[in-house]
């Protein structure tokens, strides 16, 4: 075998390595949660965000042209340490629903729902974008957590 | 076939078509072989006990609530059919059926436990009165249930064994649980594995690492001709 070849297969293989190893580490080291694709029908018809605990909250994200709805469009407003629950859907085109400094990356599915917990450590304001192209106001598909 | 057996078989089938996989499967590599906290429990009498006091035996933890229209009575009945095949002595197993939902208290339960006849002497039928201690629990369990609405809940449908210590050593899931379920968790819970047990979360990652190790020593390792 050519030690060219050889050398760009050796550096398949590690990146392999390297990529298994980034995904232990997230799983183990950071305890990131796998997006979850709810394996049920259920159907959210509009947003909601309701308290089902001690500083525990359900968030109900539909995502539309060009916004969200999330009980309130666009912002929520939590106290410092609350564990979110976000089940996100679309109510017309596939959009993104990520929420900056956690590893809420979700699409936002016509039919579908995505799921993903989170707690929010921090005060301060964590910024929601939509990153998945879906039309002419994509732009302006902007939200925020509000941590206080 | 008679047309009652076949009608409740159909039954059985819908129900089990409707509520499979439901609620967000829990992450149990993150669970097993951790210990849950030591909460306290209220049960259907009004007398209190901590996890702790059920230590000695394995515990198996059914997180229910009394208000489901569907799952949580299939699981509790199911289970009540699959103790009384099995004829396990006393000593072999206590029983936790308990709330998970925050706004049910003893009235609710104790009503769940009357329509549906959990009275074997090894059940418990109970609630964590205290809502912080109650999602310390369910987080432990990685136990996550979604409101649909004020009275309906999305929730996985699963059994908890416990061992005599206290820790968590497997989840059955399922809709209907059978006897040999319900042994399989005892067993596991009482430290006894199969041999394919033992090796079987092994299984995939040494098969990785090989493929691996074989692809490099054929391609950088292999003398030549």
């Amino acid at each position: 075998m050519d030690r060219f070849e050889k050398r760009a297969i050796a550096l398949a293989l590690s990146l392999v390595l390297m990529f298994f190893g980034l995904i232990v580490y997230a799983a183990k080291g950071l305890q990131a949660d796998l997006p979850t694709c709810l394996p049920y029908k259920r159907e959210i018809k509009q947003g909601a965000f309701q308290e089902i605990g001690p500083n525990r909250y359900q968030v109900d994200v539909v995502a539309f042209m060009w916004g969200f709805d999330m009980g309130q469009i666009n912002t929520i407003r939590i106290p410092r340490g609350a564990i979110v629950d976000f089940y996100v859907t679309s109510r017309d085109v596939m959009h993104g629903y990520h929420i900056d400094k956690t590893l809420v990356n979700l699409m936002a599915i016509p039919g579908a729902i995505t799921y993903s917990r989170v707690k929010f450590d921090r005060p301060g304001e964590y910024q929601i974008i939509c990153h998945e192209y879906c039309g002419l106001g994509h732009q302006n598909m902007a939200g925020k957590v509000i941590v206080e | 076939m008679r047309p009652t057996r076949l009608a409740g078989y159909l039954l059985s089938f819908a129900l089990g078509c409707s509520a499979f996989g439901q609620g967000i499967p829990p992450n149990i590599s993150r669970t097993l072989g951790t210990k849950p906290p030591d909460v306290l429990f209220t049960d259907t009498t009004g007398r209190t006990f901590h996890l702790s006091a059920l230590k000695g035996k394995p515990v198996i933890l059914s997180p229910i609530y009394a208000g489901c229209p569907s799952a949580c009575i299939v699981i509790s009945r199911s289970v009540k059919k699959a103790l009384a095949q099995l004829k396990l002595p006393n000593d072999a197993y206590t029983l936790l059926t308990f709330s998970f939902d925050p706004k049910e208290g003893r009235k609710e339960m104790a009503d769940f436990q009357r329509q549906h006849g959990l009275n074997h002497p090894n059940w418990r039928v109970a609630f964590i009165a205290d809502d912080r201690a109650l999602f310390e629990m369910l987080d432990a369990l990685d136990f996550r249930f979604t409101y649909i609405s004020e009275q309906v809940k999305d929730h996985p449908n699963l059994l908890v064994f416990l061992d005599s210590e206290g820790v968590i050593r497997h989840y059955e899931f399922g809709l209907e649980f059978t006897p040999e379920q319900l042994q399989r968790g005892l067993r596991i819970a009482r430290g006894e594995y199969t041999l394919w047990e033992r090796v079987s979360d092994w299984i995939v990652p040494v098969g990785a690492l090989g493929v691996l190790a074989t692809g490099a020593w054929m391609m950088l390792g292999r003398r030549k001709k």
